[in-house]
């Protein structure tokens, strides 16, 4: 009871929460950003992207407008609003419904190419649905208290469950279990680089130390996260892990979406040195702008 | 029981139901799919529509290319074109580029139109007709789905775009080459010739 006492009244993370906001905002800048000169190609009416309609529930005819005729059409103002709200949500103007737009937007872009999305970007959109939810103030408001701090628990969990899906299902299969994983994803051009291909072909035991790494890693990082003395260990492998992968296979997508969404896991003091810096670069900035000149 | 008390009691039945759907999901095979798989399905999907199985149970095992050409009017045919290998060629230069992604666009027009083919041809409810009749009703079908219009529709945009003139119909193709086996050099190849498509 202490416990629910403490969960409801306290905000326990509100340097966290801001964090996390603003490294998925600047992300989520960099990755419409460079979607840009190629927008038309993915986004506009006579686009290649092969409609997917999922027969689901009635909110696909919000979430999936993209494919009606003419809303393809459209899409350069979905850029500019997404554009808008980010940075509204950088600087910190009314967080939640900012942050409540950019899901929607984020949403609605990324369901329009939902055939070539990867598990990171479904990742994204997942966890900026409970993002919309995050409290950044120390409030006294318990019923937005309570809702923060499961909502940014909710997005530990994801990512948690991403990693565990990945671990586990690799068990279920021949060539995961058998060490040849590797070897095969690099023998493949779209996954893999020339050199890439040839030096694992030379060495297969490389190939087949990483498989059983990836595999020890994803089935070790949603238990191992949830201990404070181990999990910036496991975060730290999981940087070279992501950046090696991003380079190596060519997923730079996903792995730039883990590292973003390991900052949900940071702890509070670790967040507010962020933060103090964060701030301290603001007022700077604010001194600059408002100084009249010796 | 305070206010607080029964926010954190609702917001954990929230949670737990929320990711008992997303487990259900994402562990039910859809073929086999019960109620349970149906219920999750229309709270999931579209709106947190997700595969987190990333390269499992298995990581690819073949270099997929999308390939087309062109059949001129006086019945002769083009040299196969595939633009899989250049765009990637430029994917490589820059790993924080967009144009990877434009790869898989392409890629993605030859396998799933491949995809629903290869269902098609395997129809149950037709095997019994023999090989040819089989293709033949597979033939006739693929031509009204979406992906094989897409991926024609392409391949019209990129002949005209290379220069080709003077042709009447498309036709696509989806290459399989197997990667060989750790320490074998013979490799397997999957060819999927799909039907010709006219041009109006």
């Amino acid at each position: 009871m202490e416990f629910i006492n403490r969960f409801t009244n306290n905000n326990f993370y509100p340097n966290t929460n801001w964090l996390l906001r603003r490294f998925v905002y600047l992300f989520l800048i960099f990755y419409f950003g460079r979607l840009i000169p190629f927008a038309s190609e993915f986004f506009a009416e006579d686009t290649y992207i092969n409609k997917f309609f999922f027969d689901g529930n009635i909110s696909k005819w919000v979430v999936q407008s993209f494919n009606f005729q003419g809303v393809r059409s459209l899409y350069p103002l979905f850029f500019i609003v997404e554009f808008v709200l980010l940075i509204f949500g950088l600087i910190g103007y009314n967080p939640k419904l900012v942050a409540l737009g950019i899901y929607g937007c984020t949403l609605i872009l990324q369901q329009s190419m939902i055939s070539i999305t990867n598990g990171g970007e479904q990742l994204l959109y997942n966890c900026l649905f409970f993002m919309v939810f995050l409290e950044e103030k120390d409030s006294k408001d318990s019923f937005w208290v309570t809702i923060s701090n499961f909502a940014l628990f909710a997005i530990r969990l994801e990512v948690a469950f991403l990693y565990f899906v990945a671990g586990f299902t690799k068990l279920t299969g021949d060539l995961w279990p058998s060490g040849e994983a590797f070897y095969f994803v690099s023998q493949i051009h779209e996954y893999s680089s020339p050199w890439l291909m040839e030096f694992i072909k030379n060495n297969i035991w490389v190939g087949g130390v990483l498989t059983y790494l990836t595999i020890f890693y994803q089935t070790t990082f949603p238990f191992v996260i949830w201990f404070k003395k181990l999990k910036y260990k496991w975060m730290v492998v999981g940087v070279v892990f992501h950046i090696s992968i991003g380079f190596l296979n060519g997923i730079m997508d996903f792995g730039l979406i883990m590292l973003t969404m390991y900052f949900a896991f940071y702890d509070e003091k670790r967040s507010e040195i962020f933060y103090d810096f964060f701030s301290e670069i603001k007022s700077a900035g604010k001194r600059i702008i408002n100084a009249n000149g010796d | 029981m305070t206010r607080n008390k029964v926010l954190f009691w609702v917001l954990s039945v929230i949670l737990l139901f929320h990711f008992s759907m997303k487990f259900i999901y994402q562990f039910t095979d859809y073929n086999k799919a019960g109620k349970f798989y149906t219920f999750s399905y229309n709270y999931i999907v579209p709106q947190f529509h997700f595969n987190y199985k990333v390269f499992a149970p298995e990581p690819p095992t073949a270099r997929e290319h999308f390939l087309y050409r062109a059949i001129l009017n006086d019945g002769s045919k083009t040299k196969w074109f595939e633009d899989g290998s250049g765009i990637l060629f430029d994917a490589y230069q820059n790993r924080f580029s967009v144009i990877y992604k434009k790869w898989k666009m392409v890629n993605y027009l030859g396998f799933q139109t491949n995809k629903i083919y290869v269902e098609l041809l395997k129809n149950p409810s037709i095997q019994h007709l023999g090989k040819d009749k089989v293709i033949e009703i597979a033939n006739q079908q693929i031509i009204h789905y979406p992906q094989y219009i897409n991926a024609c529709r392409y391949a019209n945009d990129k002949l005209v775009a290379k220069g080709v003139e003077n042709f009447s119909a498309v036709q696509i193709a989806y290459l399989m080459d197997h990667v060989e086996r750790p320490n074998e050099s013979e490799n397997s190849f999957e060819a999927q010739l799909f039907p010709i498509q006219k041009i109006d």
